[in-house]
């Protein structure tokens, strides 16, 4: 009954766990991939006054322009990119649907597209669906999980599309430096590539690190499909509210495909979302919250025997390596949920450079954080 | 990053937080930040560590009101002097000179409402600079001090990728 292809591309690895943790009592998880801040109060009140207005009909394809005026001026003022808000972006319903939609938009059948792992779990399948080949691009920890060149280069053929990659980075938090992504943009542009560039974390960044744009440099700009959003950085997650930017041909090809599967992002979202550049203080209480959860968290992991973590520099999670605990990344999920009490993410959910590390959220409580280290202390202490 | 802000923003969260937690989180030793904590109280900026209870859950009731005071009108210096006086009585939890048609704002506990009204007419009624009160006896609390006094469910999933 089901499409060969659909049956062929496997559920999310960790489907099993999910439903173990969400039947699991009196756990505190550091699994939770969203702020645990809520939506900004404004942006919170231009939402309702949408749906008072009656603004909840259709908007064009491309998204309400006067939103994308304002996405036009942030590209500009913060990620150095000169898009015009007409034809060269798109609003999207999250990064999700703008990443399936880029991915669609740029691949043939047997079309290979190289993913930078680890990464987010939905890069992969988007190029099954499309009938790409999604290669791997490892990274490693003694790199701080940053992509090397000669990997990248190793892998490029004559068949390799693109590159996708996300910067900072879920799950390793790794913040890719201006050098780091003028390699890569110096491989797209000899390889002529397209870069498909994940860019939601990019106001969660700490240690003074600063957040590039591969699309902003030299020879990019026809090459690049920048994706961004609102779910992180206002903590709008439910609001499925992301978009996409690149040269008009791409963009038309992606809305051709957006306009006959979603028609548009929803209206009161986008309304909501207008003014959201406005209220960057917001972001930058945020982030001063979570650095300071992130510097108590991976400290913490540090002192636990057993356990290393690199210090993240960006998004909210780390990815600590539990390799001397002798279990892979599953048993050692699964076991700390069971012994432990803590929920993390098995490290190999992000590729297969994961294992060996798992994903721990500080998008949590103080209070929580201080507790989950308590009992992964007591957890390691226990199965050595 | 002014660190001393930063100490303060976490001990108004969190005052039995670990000096170990807090250098973590500051990225400072531990024995700066309990030398800063130290300053903090010897400057009077930290004038107590406290708790927020919910004496309701544990039991206990009390009466609450929130008063406010008109008093005759006079210079501030006027105002210091009876908000002192009125300070001085461990019933008063809160006391404040605002705007508006009343002077002060007093936040009172007592054992019962007799309690409160028995500060009203004993001890506010009789002073000679006070001309008014009206009192709100508090009926229920939501949240006090930033916290909220009832429990919400977490609404975001446990695990999301």
């Amino acid at each position: 009954m089901i499409s060969k292809r659909v049956s062929e591309i496997p559920f999310s690895g960790i489907r099993r766990f999910f439903e173990l943790v969400q039947k699991s009592k009196d756990i505190i998880s550091l699994g939770v991939g969203e702020p645990d801040f809520p939506t900004p109060e404004p942006i919170k009140d231009s939402g309702i006054r949408a749906i008072e207005n009656d603004y909840t009909s259709y908007t064009s394809n491309y998204g309400l322009l006067e939103l994308r005026i304002e996405i036009a001026k942030k590209l500009k003022k913060k990620n150095n990119i000169d898009r015009n808000p007409e034809n060269e972006i798109l609003i999207t319903v999250g990064v999700s649907e703008a990443l399936d939609l880029a991915v669609r938009a740029i691949t043939d059948p047997g079309d290979e597209i190289l993913v930078l792992e680890p990464c987010y779990v939905s890069y992969k399948p988007s190029v099954w669906f499309s009938y790409g080949n999604p290669i791997e691009v490892p990274s490693t920890e003694e790199n701080e999980f940053i992509p090397q060149m000669e990997d990248i280069e190793k892998r490029t053929t004559k068949r390799t599309k693109a590159i996708i990659l996300c910067s900072p980075n879920n799950p390793t938090g790794t913040v890719l430096r201006k050098r780091n992504l003028e390699e890569i943009a110096d491989i797209a542009i000899e390889n002529d590539l397209i870069v498909i560039s994940d860019e939601i974390y990019e106001d969660l960044i700490y240690d003074n690190e600063k957040h590039y744009s591969i699309g902003s440099l030299n020879g990019m700009e026809d090459r690049t499909i920048t994706l961004n959003g609102f779910s992180k950085v206002y903590s709008m997650t439910g609001w499925r509210l992301g978009y996409a930017t690149a040269n008009s041909e791409i963009i038309e090809a992606m809305m051709k495909v957006h306009q006959y599967t979603m028609l548009c992002a929803p209206s009161i979202a986008q309304y909501a979302a207008l003014d959201a550049f406005k209220h960057e203080k917001y972001i930058n209480e945020m982030v001063r919250q979570y650095d300071k959860r992130r510097r108590l968290l991976v400290k913490g992991l540090n002192s636990i025997d057993g356990i290393s973590c690199v210090m993240p520099k960006g998004a909210f999670y780390a990815f600590p390596n539990i390799k001397e605990s002798g279990l892979n990344s599953e048993e050692f999920a699964e076991r700390l949920l069971r012994d432990g009490k803590v929920a993390v993410v098995p490290g190999n959910t992000f590729g297969e450079c994961g294992e060996g590390y798992i994903r721990c959220s500080y998008s949590v409580s103080r209070d929580d954080i201080s507790e989950a280290l308590r009992r992964i202390e007591e957890f390691m202490r226990k199965i050595k | 990053m002014d660190i001393d802000r930063e100490i303060l923003d976490i001990l108004k969260d969190d005052a039995r937080i670990s000096v170990s937690e807090m250098a973590d989180m500051l990225n400072i030793s531990t024995d700066e930040v309990e030398k800063r904590i130290n300053s903090l109280k010897g400057r009077g900026i930290i004038r107590k560590f406290k708790t927020c209870i919910d004496w309701r859950r544990f039991g206990v009731k009390k009466a609450k009101a929130i008063i406010r005071v008109k008093v005759v009108p006079q210079e501030r210096a006027g105002f210091s002097k009876i908000a002192k006086e009125i300070s001085r009585d461990p019933r008063v939890e809160d006391v404040f000179v605002a705007t508006g048609e009343y002077d002060l704002i007093l936040f009172v506990e007592g054992e019962d409402i007799d309690e409160i009204s028995q500060f009203v007419t004993e001890k506010l009624a009789p002073k000679k600079d006070i001309v008014g009160t009206y009192t709100h006896i508090i009926l229920a609390e939501y949240k006090r001090d930033g916290v909220m006094l009832f429990d919400e469910k977490e609404r975001r999933l446990k695990l999301s990728l």
